[in-house]
């Protein structure tokens, strides 16, 4: 399909299902089913046939893809020119799509260094519940023209829109890549962790589990090596980060609920009974824990981000009240009838 | 209860205890902001320093349905801060308190009118700074900034405002108070905090701002460019990153500006140079080592006639001097200057500075160019007089023959100035009428009565279809079938 002709034929399904009242369901790879509220939805929009990539001039350090390009395409296409999205989102079972990690705004483990899919979201284009297609931002890395409806897009879970295409930043793969473990406990690592963010060291990704922590550092060879001397620690080959990034640790594998806190690095909430400790500390995974970590949380957020479907839980925090009525309002000037992903992501959007 | 104006002025003054601004005389100096061409006086002007005062201005005009306009220092080129004649120019000038600094989390939490030098400052002996560094540093406000987005000459490697602040505390409108963000790296639902960024006062008044602080760089090496042409100059910028190096930042000027620097702060720049690259890296001693062979490398392939490393920190400190100080530099060569701020992809730089000098001829006025090359981002700078008849508008004509050659390449129209009342009229060009209906929606949901910097940012749909301005479409539209595979 060409771009023009896709976007016509969703047109047309939108303006469908809006002449019948029903409800869609966007949905790329479906990678990320588990993740949010089931929500209402009659039929499927799906973007997997709309894949390639728009447009990618490797010195403009920036890729626009068709929303369903599955990631590892993205990142295959990137490495010929020795480039990367640093983001990194995680990919469930080895699949998911460029529309849907912007849709989630879910990082990896490089989030710390480089930034979440939020930051390097430079433009979309969209089709909105009225069934027009827009376009917001752009291609380059500076663009104050209007709001920044591109960076809303990132993690709104296709509640305002259909993302049909993306552009974002990319930088060039790094000289040097190690990781080193070490063996220590939860609360050692933590505190190693927090000061070495207070180091001018190209610390590119952290995280604990099992016994043992694992530093990476991303940069030039000279720095790279400085920063392995400085800090020490065995050098690890296996690629621990997609492991650690798609969930495939063998604790989650076991586990029912799978909880994300969201706190600030050096917060103490949740350390002790944390399975997976992540970005210097600020992201923490509980593993089936005995009570909802919403009860005694008094920063950050937490979300139930994998749980069985009957589990009646809110999978995200609750917002207060004025925050919960601007989502409200944009929901319903983005989607009058409601008509994309009711629910997914909170009850009355 | 319902209050007539001179009432509502006397409460709103009572509120600010006395800190208010209701002469002609007085007002003068909040008429503009950085782009003096565009004036008005306000009704009054309220310097409120509590939050619990901003709601009950805020409370009290809205249900006055009384226009209320933020500024911050008023540094801002587009006339974000242009007041408006019947309404509230609300200073946050007084809101100039460090809060505290977080070193564990590192971050700082400030009030909005603490200058953005300030906070950088404050940290410097703690081995901390905030990354964000706009020319106008010694004097425009954090709000400021977040209210444009601001860049610097450090956001190719470490962003925007937008990638630099983790929460805000905002009031609406109708005087709520509430936050958005937090102290952790991201929130529940939508990402209004990066919404609100670039919002130029139009959605909520910013009443705090926590920062993202980074540990200084151990070393930083400062490296000037000279080439005998522009073209070759921009294309240095793009085999620099070819070449796989992201520079902390990464500057170009032309002749003209060059000049205009040297005779204003004496950084030492060539000048015969057509264009100068000026190139900072850093990171660890022998690390900077290294890249610094390589850069110097590739801009000797790419042309350049000189490039000298600045030897120590004065040196450094000059050739940025140079740089932050250009506009002002400029500005000293005619009694006028209009700041132009497009970006386009850079591979589009030599051939949109040909054209600029081409556009140059035909309006009859000269252009200096500062750029944010690595970031595409230009400044060209408009050298007229508006005391002769019909320059100033030659000026605008000539800017927006700029603007548009943006958009035609695939660019925008405000890399970090913003619209205001500026640029206006461009708006109508870049977007559709269904993406300013979005905008409008936008603005909607956050103030539905519209009292907050009324006539900004987003034209009526109205006002384009008088404008008579065609929706250009983007470059990459136009081509759909050249895919890559
Ligand atoms: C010499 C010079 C150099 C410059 N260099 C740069 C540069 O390198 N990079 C760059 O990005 N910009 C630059 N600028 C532009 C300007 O400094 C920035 O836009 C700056 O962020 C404006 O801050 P301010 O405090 O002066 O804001 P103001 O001009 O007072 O206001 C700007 C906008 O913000 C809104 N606003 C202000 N405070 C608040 C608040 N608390 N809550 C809600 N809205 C608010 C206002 O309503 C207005 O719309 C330069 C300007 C000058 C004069």
């Amino acid at each position: 399909m060409t771009v023009d002709s896709a976007i016509q034929h969703w047109q047309e399904q939108i303006k469908g299902a809006l002449a019948e009242g029903k409800r869609l369901r966007i949905r790329g790879a479906g990678s990320k089913d588990f993740l949010g509220e089931v929500g209402a939805f009659d039929e499927d929009i799906n973007t997997q046939s709309h894949q390639g990539i728009i447009e990618y001039a490797p010195t403009e350090l920036v890729m626009t893809v068709r929303a369903g390009t599955p990631l590892a395409t993205v990142k295959a296409v990137l490495a010929e020119q020795r480039q990367y999205w640093p983001c990194d989102p995680p990919t469930f079972g080895g699949a998911g799509t460029v529309g849907g990690a912007i849709a989630a705004g879910v990082s990896g483990p490089g989030r710390v260094a480089h930034g979440a899919v939020r930051d390097l979201v430079l433009g979309v284009g969209m089709i909105n519940g009225a069934g027009q297609a827009l376009k917001f931002g752009g291609q380059v890395m500076k663009n104050v023209a209007g709001y920044d409806v591109s960076r809303l897009m990132s993690g709104s879970f296709g509640t305002l829109g259909l993302i049909t295409d993306v552009s974002f930043k990319v930088l060039p793969l790094p000289e040097a890549e190690v990781t080193v473990v070490r063996s220590e406990t939860l609360e050692q690592a933590h505190e190693r962790f927090l000061q070495i963010s207070r180091l001018p060291l190209p610390c590119s990704a952290s995280a604990w589990f099992e016994g043992a922590s694992y530093l990476r550092f991303s940069g030039s060879n000279a720095g790279v090596e400085d920063a392995r001397q400085t800090i020490g620690g065995d050098v690890v080959i296996a690629d621990i980060w997609s492991q650690i990034r798609d969930h495939q640790l063998d604790a989650f594998a076991a586990a029912k609920t799978v909880w994300r806190i969201s706190v600030p690095p050096g917060s103490q909430a949740m350390l002790s009974q944390c399975s997976l400790l992540e970005w210097s500390g600020a992201q923490r995974w509980l593993l089936d824990p005995d009570i909802d970590p919403r009860s005694t949380l008094s920063e950050g957020h937490a979300t139930l981000f994998r749980a069985p479907v009957t589990d009646q839980t809110q999978r995200f925090q609750p917002l207060s009240a004025v925050v919960g009525g601007i989502h409200k309002r944009l929901k319903h000037q983005f989607d009058p009838q409601g008509i994309f992903n009711p629910g997914r992501l909170y009850q009355e959007i | 209860m319902i209050l007539s104006r001179d009432q509502l002025k006397v409460r709103l003054q009572a509120i600010c205890d006395g800190h208010s601004v209701a002469d002609q005389a007085r007002m003068k100096v909040y008429e503009s902001d950085g782009l003096t061409a565009k004036k008005q006086l306000p009704w009054l002007v309220l310097l409120p320093a509590t939050i619990e005062q901003v709601q009950s201005i805020m409370q009290l005009c809205h249900a006055h349905q009384v226009p209320v306009v933020a500024r911050g220092a008023g540094t801002g080129l587009s006339g974000g801060a242009m007041p408006h004649h019947e309404g509230v120019l609300l200073s946050l000038a007084r809101f100039n308190r460090i809060l505290e600094v977080d070193q564990v989390n590192l971050l700082a939490r400030v009030e909005p009118g603490v200058t953005n030098l300030a906070i950088s400052d404050h940290v410097r002996p703690l081995g901390l700074f905030y990354a964000p560094d706009p020319s106008s540093q010694i004097a425009c406000t954090i709000g400021g900034n977040v209210a444009e987005n601001s860049g610097g000459v450090h956001c190719l490697k470490y962003g925007l405002t937008v990638h630099n602040v983790r929460k805000l505390v905002m009031i609406s409108p109708e005087g709520e108070r509430y936050e958005l963000g937090s102290e952790a790296f991201d929130s529940a639902g939508y990402d209004l905090l990066a919404l609100m960024h670039g919002s130029e006062g139009m959605l909520g008044i910013v009443v705090e701002v926590t920062v993202k602080l980074l540990p200084v760089p151990v070393e930083v090496a400062v490296l000037l460019a000279a080439f005998t042409d522009v073209g070759q100059a921009a294309e240095a910028v793009g085999q620099i990153i070819d070449h796989g190096l992201i520079p902390a930042g990464l500057e170009m000027m032309d002749k003209l500006a060059i000049q205009a620097a040297e005779a204003f702060v004496h950084a030492d720049y060539p000048l015969d140079a057509a264009a100068i690259l000026i190139c900072e890296l850093d990171g660890s001693s022998v690390e900077i080592e290294q890249q610094q062979a390589l850069l110097t490398q590739v801009l000797q392939g790419a042309g350049a006639v000189q490039v000298r490393c600045a030897k120590d920190a004065e040196e450094r400190r000059k050739l940025w001097l140079g740089r932050k100080a250009a506009f002002p530099a400029v500005g000293r060569l005619a009694p006028d200057y209009y700041c132009m701020d497009g970006t386009i992809p850079r591979r589009e730089l030599a051939s949109v500075l040909r054209s600029i000098a081409d556009f140059s001829q035909i309006h009859g006025l000269p252009v200096a160019n500062v750029f944010h090359a690595g970031d595409g981002n230009l400044h060209p700078l408009i050298l007229y007089d508006a005391n002769q008849p019909g320059e100033l508008e030659r000026a605008e004509a000539f800017g927006a023959d700029i603007l548009r050659l943006c958009i035609e390449r695939g660019g925008t129209i405000t890399g970090e100035h913003g619209v205001g009342v500026e640029k206006i009229n461009e708006m109508c060009v870049q977007f559709s009428a269904g993406e300013l209906s979005v905008f409008h929606g936008v603005k909607a949901a956050f103030d539905a009565q519209g009292g907050l910097n009324p006539g900004k940012a987003v034209p009526t749909l109205q006002r384009c279809a008088e404008f008579g301005a065609m929706h250009v479409h983007r470059g990459q539209e136009k081509f759909p079938e050249l895919e890559r595979f």
